[in-house]
């Protein structure tokens, strides 16, 4: 047990005051612990109150939404609350944004060159998208440079960019390496009022699934000029992509650290998605889901349209073809982004802990294109290891051997898996079905 | 009233990466209420005194300022946060 000591002046006089407190053992040797990007209160931290009265500073929430919601009537909100999604990353037009306040949903409304596309919005709209996919900086400057105060001041600043934002360093003028990004993301300009604003959240959008190859970018982003296919096609590959974002942020280049929103395909984005075998399959989107939450995404936005194929649309979610369960799979794209959303919603708390950096190993050490993905968290005194592969979708029967920090030894329980596996002197063996498997463990 | 002043730290067992709180409660920092007082005198008129009295309310005192400081404790460092009654620190 240990003492806090305080002490209180009125009025000249001075009260001595103690409390106790009894802290935690030491952690096991070798384990420190990371804040999650942006820290457990980003939101409050930097002033965006709408955010923050919204909830998405509470350790339970994690922002799960749709690219370009459209939101018209009860049933629409009904879809999102059986899908689990609780937030609209830009919203259509047309979107009865009371409908999003009245549900508890959050939003995210354009303000592209200073113009709402929502000009109803209110208490629901936590952030604003300064622009997608701009070409300049120009593109989003304009935005924070119009907007009123009074509509801006208490919201972030979001920006979702292509995959040239990490392939060449940024955007317009480009500079070399990193230090274009670096700059479209940090620098400031003057808001109408005259208060320096910057970009807050980004995310980028590349649909490695859906692309069915592509090389090309995957060359240019990984620095390397023989990418497979079959490289090109890894839930992996969306992981790393938060990594890349992160580094134009971080605090050591003179960014503004925040927490870093991860996008994936639900169906088939392109035009080149002519048939339905070219859309993502649902391990698929499993797969890159959780890649983007083990590299430390705090968000995941679903590009919930299809532009090429037979199954075209603008809410794929309410369609019947992805309610469906299609030939090869096990099930739909509809049910398993509901069941990934609540399992990522009841491991909320554990996301936003700290992560334990140095906690576990495995006998998979991750490298470009193989290996195991792993992200230990540290939360109400148990740590969490969550693991997937950076394998070959074609993969199959992947032993591998966790080694934990700590030598606990007895039982780890899968989360999600109904059993446990039995550890020894913190050594543990489990099995990855398929490249796309993920694994969650919980180590008592 | 006397004037006392109390510490809570909660929650009581953190976990690393808990944020800890600590709140100052002061009581008795009241001030006073204004009081009725009679003031009396007398005249005398012509060899005649004459008692005299009136009732004033005497001022009442405003709370006294108070200022918090920084918890200490070995192991946490705690921040100021809007309430300046309210500290926090995250367990390392």
């Amino acid at each position: 047990m240990t003492t806090v000591t305080g002490a209180v002046t009125a009025g000249g006089t001075v009260y001595p005051c103690s409390a106790t407190i009894t802290l935690p053992g030491g952690l096991p040797p070798g384990v420190t612990l990371q804040p999650a990007d942006g820290g457990p209160s980003y939101y409050s931290d930097h002033g965006f109150t709408v955010a923050h009265a919204a909830g998405w500073d509470n350790p339970s929430f994690f922002p799960v939404g749709v690219w370009y919601g459209m939101i018209l009537t009860q049933a629409d909100v009904n879809r999102w609350k059986d899908l689990g999604l609780n937030t609209a990353f830009r919203c259509t037009s047309n979107t009865v944004m009371p409908l999003l306040q009245s549900n508890g949903l959050g939003a995210l409304v354009s303000a592209y060159a200073g113009t709402l596309e929502n000009p109803g919005m209110g208490s629901e709209t936590v952030g604003l998208l300064a622009a997608d996919e701009p070409s300049s900086m120009a593109d989003w400057e304009s935005a924070v440079q119009k907007l009123p105060n009074s509509l801006q001041d208490t919201r972030f600043w979001w920006v979702g960019n292509t995959w040239n934002f990490v392939a060449y360093g940024g955007l317009s003028p480009l500079d070399a390496d990193a230090q274009g990004s670096i700059q479209a993301l940090n620098t400031t300009v003057a808001s109408p009022g005259g208060r320096l604003r910057h970009i807050d959240i980004q995310s980028m959008d590349i649909y490695w699934f859906a692309e069915q190859g592509n090389t090309y970018e995957g060359n240019l982003i990984y620095k390397i000029s023989n990418m497979t296919v079959d490289q090109s096609m890894r839930g992996c590959l969306y992981g790393d992509m938060i990594d890349r974002l992160r580094a134009f942020q971080a605090a050591s280049v003179g960014g503004y650290p925040a927490p870093i929103i991860g996008i994936v395909e639900n169906g088939g984005p392109l035009i080149q998605n002519t048939t339905t075998a070219s859309y993502i399959t649902p391990p698929q989107m499993n797969w890159a889901i959780w890649s983007m939450i083990i590299h430390g995404a705090r968000g995941i936005e679903y590009f919930n349209h299809t532009f090429g194929g037979p199954q075209q649309g603008n809410d794929n979610f309410a369609q019947t073809f992805y309610q469906t369960v299609q030939p090869g799979q096990t099930i739909s794209i509809y049910a398993q982004a509901k069941a990934t959303n609540a399992l990522i919603a009841q491991l909320a708390p554990v996301i936003n802990a700290p992560t334990a950096l140095g906690y576990v190993t495995t006998s998979r050490p991750p490298v470009m294109f193989g290996g195991i993905d792993t992200m230990a968290k540290y939360y109400g005194g148990q740590f969490y290891v969550f693991a997937a592969t950076r394998e070959s979708q074609k993969a199959v029967n992947l032993a591998t051997t966790f080694t934990t920090a700590d030598h606990y030894t007895g039982p780890v329980t899968v989360t999600g898996e109904n059993r446990t596996i039995p550890a020894v002197n913190g050594v543990f063996t489990d099995t990855f079905a398929t490249g796309a498997t993920v694994h969650i463990y919980q180590i008592p | 009233m006397a004037i006392s002043a109390a510490l809570t730290v909660t929650p009581a067992a953190p976990n690393h990466g808990d944020t800890v709180s600590a709140v100052y409660t002061v009581t008795g920092n009241t001030g006073s209420p204004g009081q009725a007082g009679t003031v009396t005198g007398t005249a005398t008129v012509g060899g005649v005194p004459y008692g005299v009295s009136t009732t004033i309310t005497l001022p009442g005192t405003a709370p006294l300022p108070v200022s918090y400081a920084l918890p200490a404790c070995a192991g946490l460092t705690f921040t100021a946060t809007a309430d300046p009654a309210t500290f926090t620190a995250v367990v390392p």
